[in-house]
């Protein structure tokens, strides 16, 4: 028997299974918004996180490839443990299911790439790390402050102080960054949505397929150059 | 029928037309949503383009100096808010350009409650002690993000496009990439001009026909002294990319409805959008470039050293596009094109065969 994968703690595995087919595995990944974009596809489709580090997680989930074609397995839990088994002769030569996750298998494959174009953008954005990180202490605190009354919370006053500046001049230099960082993340988002479901929708060819992600790629970055 | 002002020239690709071919080889040197105008009417494309902007005469008695033109566009501009009471928004991005704008504004004025600068974190990096010491507390600010949906009419809003147009071309600083420095300041010929189109992918009949097309359109225009390889580049990029840079904006703004060019003369100005800065442009080539790539833009560089006094910038900012950052994540039509009756139209989907036009440059 193969050496129990090592994952580092804590990584989920999404495994993405056919609920109308006693949750046959159709495929596994890292990616969440991966996985979930792809269960909007179709209403068979079922997400299951799996805690891969956790004793209760069947050793098999470490052991079988469930991204490979040839092999199909079934997800099950039991009070206290996450199985998976080997389908039988009968469900894995189906040729409906064969057919519906090469199918899943195709239009996975854009979302994924879809999803790292989108986050890859955000990376190469005008957003910081910084600011991302600190963008809800900061949010929260602008919203406490009333700018017309010339009342700022102390935390603003605080940042004032400790970059040389007044405090209105903190609170609009920090609301600056705060809505450049929204107007960014929510035209990424749309974006992100709209070809999200178009992934969805059209036909599963790859040239079809390819085809909205050339638009989502257009659109987030070839049309920027100029 | 419309004439086209600007659009995406992947869709003109056509290899079953030899004179299309032709014109589209520069698109290995040019970014495909660049359309190149020829401003003096004398290059023809193969797609029918309106000339939005006929190259300018200069002036008899021209001598204004470059610092000279930047303060009286922005005593222009203060006017011009004035007059329709409304408020100016700098779209700032921390580079040499809209850093040498926001200076003439602040040497036209100590006013500065009229204007508002648009910036994001990347414009404060890029020039922080800028930020800190002449922008911070003493403008209003705005999120840059929000650019393209600027044009409503509530502000009037004014950007550093130009500028490079008038001092170079970035096709200067890949030039120098693959040529010693020195043969910037070559004279042109075949010899030096060719062989830098081929290396980046054009055939060599291609870079023959495109260098004696250029080399013909200076000769017969003759309008100001274009002798060296610097002064070849940036002959292209000032009579050919003029329109492009206009329009660009433009194409991708939110409120399409608003577009007249009424509109765009009250509420969309680009500051190097002059007559002035032109005349200066045709008249100093050796303000433009000096040295290599960090002497770029020196006459607008010295310009902002004298305000800033800030030497480590002067002697090691280069320029660097930033525009592109705040085009991210938007949409844009196939085409921008203008009607008779002067309006615009903006082309989602574009006909190409519609503005084929068999009598061209590139076919005789």
């Amino acid at each position: 028997m193969p050496a129990k994968k090592q994952f580092s703690n804590p990584e989920f595995m999404y495994i993405v299974c056919d609920s109308t087919n006693l949750n046959a595995i159709l495929l596994s990944t890292g990616s969440e918004s991966s996985a979930k974009a792809i269960t909007l596809s179709n209403r068979r489709l079922k997400i299951f996180p799996i805690e891969t580090w956790a004793n209760w997680i069947d050793e098999n989930f470490s052991n079988f490839n469930f991204n490979d074609l040839n092999k199909t397995y079934l997800y099950s839990w039991r009070p206290g443990k996450r199985l998976v088994v080997e389908a039988d002769a009968a469900l894995s030569t189906d040729r409906n299911l064969i057919d519906f996750r090469k199918e899943v298998k195709s239009r996975f494959v854009w979302h994924d790439a879809l999803d790292i174009l989108c986050n890859s953008v955000m990376c190469s954005n005008t957003e910081t790390p910084l600011h991302s990180k600190y963008g809800d202490s900061i949010i929260g605190q602008l919203q406490q402050c009333d700018i017309s009354n010339n009342y700022f919370t102390d935390a603003i006053i605080a940042y004032a102080t400790a970059t040389n500046c007044t405090p209105a001049t903190a609170y609009e230099e920090l609301k600056l960054h705060m809505e450049n960082m929204a107007h960014a993340r929510l035209r990424n988002l749309g974006i992100y949505i709209k070809h999200r479901n178009l992934l969805n929708s059209v036909e599963p060819t790859n040239a079809a397929l390819k085809k909205v992600y050339d638009s989502a790629k257009d659109e987030l970055i070839m049309n920027s150059l100029v | 029928m419309s004439k086209l002002l600007l659009s995406k020239n992947g869709q003109f690709e056509d290899p079953t037309k030899p004179d299309v071919v032709e014109w589209y080889s520069i698109y290995k040197l040019i970014n495909l949503n660049v359309s190149l105008v020829d401003r003096c009417d004398i290059i023809e494309n193969p797609y029918v383009f309106h000339n939005h902007f006929p190259i300018p005469t200069i002036p008899l008695g021209f001598n204004k100096t470059y610092e000279e033109v930047c303060i009286g566009r922005a005593e222009e501009l203060l006017a011009h808010a004035k007059s329709i009471n409304k408020t100016i928004v700098i779209l700032y991005s921390g580079g040499i350009d809209s850093t040498a704008l926001v200076i003439a504004f602040l040497r036209a004025t100590t006013d500065t409650s009229n204007i508002t600068i648009a910036l994001n974190t990347a414009s404060i990096n890029e020039n922080p002690n800028f930020y800190y010491q002449h922008i911070r507390g003493k403008f209003k600010m705005l999120p840059s993000e929000r650019t393209l949906d600027m044009l409503t009419g509530e502000y009037i809003m004014v950007g550093g496009e130009f500028n490079d147009q008038l001092f170079g071309s970035d096709l200067m600083g890949e030039y120098q990439k693959v040529y010693p420095v020195d043969t910037l300041f070559e004279l042109y010929s075949e010899a030096n001009i060719v062989p830098f189109l081929e290396s980046n992918g054009m055939t060599a009949a291609q870079s023959k026909k495109w260098y004696s097309l250029i080399n013909n359109h200076i000769r017969s225009t003759n309008l100001c002294e274009i002798k060296y390889v610097k002064d070849f580049f940036w002959w292209l990029n000032f009579s050919f990319k003029w329109q492009s840079v206009y329009f660009r904006i433009i194409s991708r703004t939110a409120r399409r409805d608003l577009i007249t060019q009424d509109f765009l003369n009250n509420y969309y100005q680009q500051f190097y959008n002059t007559q002035d800065f032109q005349s200066w442009s045709m008249m100093n080539p050796d303000k433009k470039i000096i040295r290599d790539w960090r002497g770029y833009k020196i006459a607008c560089k010295e310009f902002i050293l004298s305000y800033t006094g800030d030497k480590e910038y002067f002697d090691n900012k280069i320029k660097m596009g930033s525009l592109s950052g705040v085009f991210r994540q938007r949409s844009v039509p196939d085409a921008l094109a203008i009607n008779d009756d002067g309006t615009f139209e903006f082309i989602d989907t574009i006909d190409m065969s519609k503005y084929y036009n068999p009598v061209n440059g590139f076919n005789r």
